[in-house]
């Protein structure tokens, strides 16, 4: 399941890098505060698990905006190096804040053991209900995403924008404002997905790294477009971790993960859904 | 005399440590500082340098070899894993780039934590001899490792001082630049994006090779993302592409450390609070000041301005 959830923070990785065109590095620190921080305010995270949903979301989506304002659009002209090395900074910020606060020990929802254990069993298999959570939580995401992208005034812009920045601007396309919804729905899905690998992981300060890297990995074999290609990708990692882990030792999971980011770039940079991107965009 | 250690008392102990730990920053700095040059966008420095350090520690206590042969061997297993990890330069953008040596570098970690039967998992190698060059011992608490490992960093700074205005240097200031005008003028970006990047590990696995003999036990846990961050600090802190900028820049950085735990904070809180501090500062020096403290040398910067204030 984990698959998916990196696929849920692929999704908000493809709506900022698409207005963006940069990585953003600090994504996954963002999802892994704003779980921490509803954890904190849900009562320790005893609450039910659609009420932690709510203020992380709200807190991811208020950070990204911020995110957007204060980190991003001031380092807008500068040359491509910079916005990355302040994200590296407040990646460093995150994390050392949050080790302040709860600690380096793992975290987990009380309520995550419980959807865990219980199991139902639909026609012939028997999945536990946080299975079903996260796959239902991964489609509605990934719904709405689709939709808001394609039929929206806000979609359409934010489509435009990644395609051609200057010709978007000058036909009248608001910038300041499409970079600040974009940032706020790709923030709230991180929320999402923060709560979600909180779910089936359990939260720690440090995990938010690897947890980029994943997610920029599904960027890569969706080759950075759609929606689609992105929940495609999710599944194709999800699955071809478990089969790796299956075949070779367990431990080396998050090297097989690099193996597989390497193969992408060196073989097919453009991703499978195979749209050749210009270069140097 | 000056090879034994004599000064086994605590403070001096101390503050050789301290001596010790701003010279492998430089080393890692300067490695850094010539990587960034090229416009490759690596932070794996970490990665380097803990080949470096378990090839030291693998080599002299697993297999008896001589620290110099082992020293030898992580420099060449570090050259051939800094091709590797970049080898998509040749198609991949610059910040896909840095994901990709971010990935690296964590993984590698992992593969040290968990190959235990290598490198004795997060329990780590301990004894590791010291350093004997020509049968003799120069051990790690004495000023002739400091006056060593500070050679090492001065040798450093001449090569990059020299290279400054090499014709390869500005090769390397070209790709960096605008790599379309140098593959017009038939300088290939990619090539020296590898030349250099495998300069930069061989840097970092040297360091982590004395760091080894220095401390005397490896484990996986300092060699973290947050260390290649820090060294990424130090080169930006001191203006990317001047060396004796980085040197500053690390051995403030190098100070810190101590600083904090000589005003009375435990060991955990001042890695944290360093950790706090040095990325408000990142995020400080690039909002306010993105060409660095040390702006002396500058051949460097007359060739950003010239193009756009691009480095």
């Amino acid at each position: 399941m984990l698959g998916l959830v990196y696929g849920l923070l692929g999704l908000s990785m493809l709506l900022v890098s698409s207005v963006l065109k940069l990585v953003d590095l600090v994504r996954g620190d963002l999802a892994i505060a704003s779980a921490y921080l509803a954890y904190a305010l849900t009562i320790n995270g005893n609450l039910p698990i659609y009420l932690i949903f709510i203020p992380a979301c709200a807190i991811a989506g208020v950070a990204g905006i911020c995110l957007e304002r204060f980190i991003y659009r001031p380092l807008g002209g500068r040359p491509r190096f910079t916005p990355l090395v302040a994200a590296l900074g407040l990646s460093l910020i995150i994390q050392s804040i949050l080790q302040l606060i709860f600690g380096p020990e793992l975290t987990t929802y009380r309520e995550a053991e419980k959807l865990r254990n219980n199991i139902t069993h639909i026609g012939t298999f028997y999945v536990a209900e946080i299975d079903i959570l996260i796959i239902l939580v991964f489609l509605l995401v990934s719904i709405t995403l689709y939709v808001i992208l394609m039929y929206s005034k806000f979609g359409r812009a934010m489509r435009a924008i990644s395609d051609d920045e200057e010709s978007a601007i000058a036909c009248g396309v608001p910038k300041g404002s499409t970079y600040g919804l974009a940032f706020f729905i790709a923030s709230v899905v991180a929320g999402i997905a923060g709560i979600c690998f909180g779910l089936v992981y359990g939260l720690e300060p440090g995990v938010g790294l690897l947890f980029t890297v994943k997610a920029f990995i599904i960027l890569m074999l969706a080759g950075g477009h759609g929606v689609l290609g992105t929940v495609l990708a999710g599944m194709i990692l999800g699955i071809s971790e478990s089969i790796m882990c299956g075949l070779l030792p367990a431990n080396f999971r998050d090297t097989y993960i690099f193996a597989i980011l390497l193969v992408i770039l060196l073989v097919r940079p453009e991703g499978i859904t195979g749209r050749a991107f210009q270069r140097y965009k | 005399m000056l090879f034994k250690g004599t000064n086994r008392n605590k403070f001096m102990g101390f503050w050789i440590h301290v001596a010790v730990s701003c010279g492998l920053f430089s080393l890692l700095a300067l490695g850094l500082n010539l990587i960034l040059r090229s416009g490759v966008y690596s932070i794996a420095s970490a990665a380097f340098y803990m080949i470096g350090a378990y090839s030291t520690g693998i080599g002299t206590v697993r297999l008896g070899l001589s620290p110099i042969v082992s020293i030898l061997a992580g420099t060449l297993i570090s050259a051939v894993f800094g091709f590797a990890c970049i080898a998509p330069a040749f198609r991949v953008r610059q910040d896909r780039l840095l994901v990709l040596t971010l990935g690296f570098a964590e993984a590698l970690r992992l593969v040290f934590v968990n190959w235990t039967s290598l490198t004795n998992g997060s329990m780590g190698i301990s004894g590791i001899p010291p350093l004997s060059i020509f049968r003799i011992k120069i051990y790690s608490d004495s000023l002739f490792f400091i006056f060593l490992i500070w050679m090492c960093v001065i040798f450093m700074l001449l090569i990059s001082s020299i290279l400054f205005h090499s014709p390869w240097g500005l090769r390397l200031d070209g790709s960096r630049e605008n790599e379309i005008v140098s593959y017009i003028l038939g300088i290939s970006p990619v090539t020296n994006r590898y030349l250099a990047h495998t300069a930069g590990a061989i840097v970092s696995s040297l360091a982590g090779s004395l760091y080894a003999h220095h401390i005397g036990f490896i484990s996986p846990s300092p060699f973290s993302f947050v260390l290649s961050v820090y060294v990424l600090t130090a080169v930006v802190l001191g203006g990317i592409g001047s060396p004796q900028g980085a040197i500053f820049a690390s051995i403030f950085i190098g100070f810190t450390q101590p600083v904090l735990q000589l005003i009375g904070i435990s060991s955990f809180y001042a890695t944290v609070i360093r950790q706090l501090i040095f990325g408000l500062v990142l995020i400080g020096i690039i909002l306010w000041l993105p060409e660095g403290f040390y702006k002396k040398n500058s051949g460097y910067r007359r060739i950003g301005e010239l193009s756009n204030g691009k480095y």
